[in-house]
């Protein structure tokens, strides 16, 4: 319109001279208007009708040249007009494609896309398609968004229900637990009873190793009284066999004398063998001697067997005597041993007694704890309830959560999305 | 016989002797004496009459150089040289194991003097009986020495016949 203004259409080259032409005439009027009336033109004339015809006549002739100008001015703004009016219908028709293309978004439909024309309603057009875009974006965020939201919340949901499960099967664990520390408890107290009496059978038990001690030391000193008498006895016994020694030396002696006796008897016998009748009476005291020497010779050989024996026997004896002795030194020291060992186990039933004591005393401590425990266990169950309950207030606000998910998928499910 | 049990039987036992001595013409004239004596394992008789001695072992017997191993040496008894032989060695082949019953028994039998090696010498024996032969005896290596034999008590006796042994050539026969 800008292109259309007055000014410039009286400045448009056409109408330039009928412009300039109707100014000039004019302005000449107004030059003789001007005279008659400051009587500058009086000065020189003395009448005023020519110039006022001539006044008339040039602003007639101005006049004509204003026309003139101003009839090609109307048929300019006679153009315009009917450009306006062109631009007016086309805008309108633009208008009401754009509303009949607008239409069935009205109804939620975001498939629609207007079309963008050069049309004054193109960038309308092109504001509505990105707006539509825009729109199009959010509900199908919605619409994700409220899916992720209903299936986390089902999974919450029924992550509350196991955990509400679970708080329940942790309550009754709980409560075998607690049964359990009680009997544990029991057991501590019973331990504890049992270790009293364990260490007063280890008191009981150093009484009678402290008494085998003493017997075993008794018992060390008799054996130390029998060894010295078996000694002394093996002494005697040692002196008798030499006694017997030289009996049978003496024994010995008498044997030689009764064999020489026997030999000279014989030899007697046989020279009064010799000698014939004349022999005869000193024959028989030969032989009586003979007799006699081989008797003592017999009896000395009695006697030698006898000392042997004795001898024997005393040997024997000694010998006997002699392992008497040393096992009753092992004996002493078997008693040595055992007497040692019985000192040990009086040292170790002290220890005993003590590391017992020390159980009682823990299983005393043991089943105070445990009962501790037992408390604790209650307010465990009591906080499990309590985490049981909110479990499942947060299942139920989960279930609400759910239904407002579900409600919002459906505030949006008017709208109508493409395909894809 | 007579328990000895004090002095007094001591004395009657000589009596006792002496009685028997004056009376010994009333004797059993069956009735033999011998000397009793062992060789080996075996036990012999010998008549008393044909002993000369007995006496131990000397302290010195002489080997003799080149003879039969029987010979067991020379002694010197009484200043008379006295030959010795092993009568062990030579009946059954062992030597003699001296030891302090071992006895040297003089013979004097057909002019040879010698002295045997007994291994004990038992002494007197008075046998009532005669020596009967016995079948088994003449089948031992000492049979030709042997009068027979006689049963006394639990012992059998050999009868021993130096004569016969003194004759012998074998024995005599010393020269190795």
């Amino acid at each position: 319109m800008n292109n259309n203004s007055f000014l410039s259409i009286l400045t448009a080259k056409n109408n330039l001279p009928f412009s300039l032409l109707a100014l000039l005439f004019v302005a000449i009027g107004i030059v003789g208007v001007w005279s008659i009336e400051t009587g500058f033109y009086l000065q020189f004339f003395g009448f005023t009708f020519p110039i006022s015809i001539a006044i008339s006549i040039s602003i007639i002739v101005g006049l004509g040249f204003a026309l003139m100008a101003g009839l090609n001015t109307i048929s300019v703004v006679q153009a315009s007009f009917d450009d306006m009016e062109s631009q007016i219908r086309n805008t309108q028709d633009s208008v009401l494609t754009l509303l009949d293309e607008m239409g069935d978004l009205a109804d939620g439909d975001l498939t629609v896309s207007t079309t963008v024309t050069e049309d004054m309603t193109g960038a309308i057009a092109d504001s509505i398609n990105y707006t539509i875009d825009a729109l199009r974006d959010l509900v199908m965020s919605i619409n994700s968004t409220t899916l992720q939201v209903s299936s986390a919340a089902q999974e919450t949901q029924s992550t509350a229900l196991t955990l509400t499960e679970a708080s329940t099967r942790q309550s009754q664990q709980i409560q075998e637990v607690s049964l359990t520390i009680t009997d544990m408890a029991t057991s501590f107290e019973q331990v504890s009873n049992s270790a009293n009496q364990s260490a007063d059978v280890a008191k009981q038990s150093v009484a009678l190793a402290a008494k085998g001690h003493n017997a075993v030391k008794r018992s060390i000193d008799g054996m130390d009284t029998i060894r010295e008498q078996i000694q002394e006895t093996s002494k005697r016994l040692k002196r008798l066999g030499e006694s017997s020694q030289q009996i049978g030396d003496i024994v010995e002696l008498i044997d030689d004398i009764a064999e020489q006796t026997n030999i000279l008897s014989l030899n007697a016998a046989i020279q009064a063998a010799m000698a014939g009748e004349a022999g005869k009476g000193f024959a028989v005291v030969a032989d009586e001697i003979q007799r006699l020497a081989e008797r003592s010779g017999n009896a000395t050989k009695q006697i030698d067997a006898l000392v042997k024996t004795i001898q024997s026997d005393t040997h024997e004896a000694i010998i006997s005597m002699e392992q008497s002795t040393s096992e009753v030194v092992s004996g002493a020291q078997l008693s040595q041993d055992a007497g040692e060992s019985l000192g040990q186990i009086e040292a170790i039933s002290h220890q005993l007694e003590d590391l017992i004591d020390k159980i009682s005393s823990s299983a005393q401590q043991q089943a105070k704890s445990a009962s501790l425990a037992s408390d604790n266990m209650g307010t465990i169950q009591e906080i499990t309830l309590q985490t049981s309950s909110g479990t499942h207030e947060s299942a139920e606000s989960i279930g609400h959560l759910l239904t407002l998910a579900d409600d919002l998928r459906k505030s949006v499910s008017g709208f109508k999305l493409p395909q894809s | 016989m007579i328990s000895i049990q004090s002095s007094s039987d001591i004395m009657s036992v000589l009596h006792n002797i002496v009685q028997r001595s004056h009376t010994s013409d009333s004797k059993d004239a069956e009735e033999w004496t011998a000397i009793g004596f062992r060789i080996a394992n075996n036990y012999f008789l010998a008549p008393i009459d044909q002993a000369d001695e007995v006496f131990p072992l000397p302290a010195q017997i002489t080997p003799v150089p080149k003879s039969k191993p029987w010979v067991f040496g020379i002694s010197n008894l009484r200043g008379d040289l006295l030959p010795l032989f092993d009568l062990r060695l030579f009946l059954y082949g062992q030597i003699t194991q001296i030891n302090n019953r071992s006895r040297i028994m003089v013979i004097k039998q057909q002019g040879l003097f010698s002295g045997l090696v007994i291994d004990e010498v038992f002494g007197l024996r008075h046998i009532d009986q005669q020596a009967h032969a016995n079948d088994d005896l003449l089948n031992t290596p000492i049979a030709p020495y042997l009068d027979g034999s006689i049963m006394q008590g639990d012992t059998n006796w050999y009868v021993f016949n130096f004569t016969s042994l003194a004759t012998d050539q074998r024995f005599l026969d010393t020269a190795a």
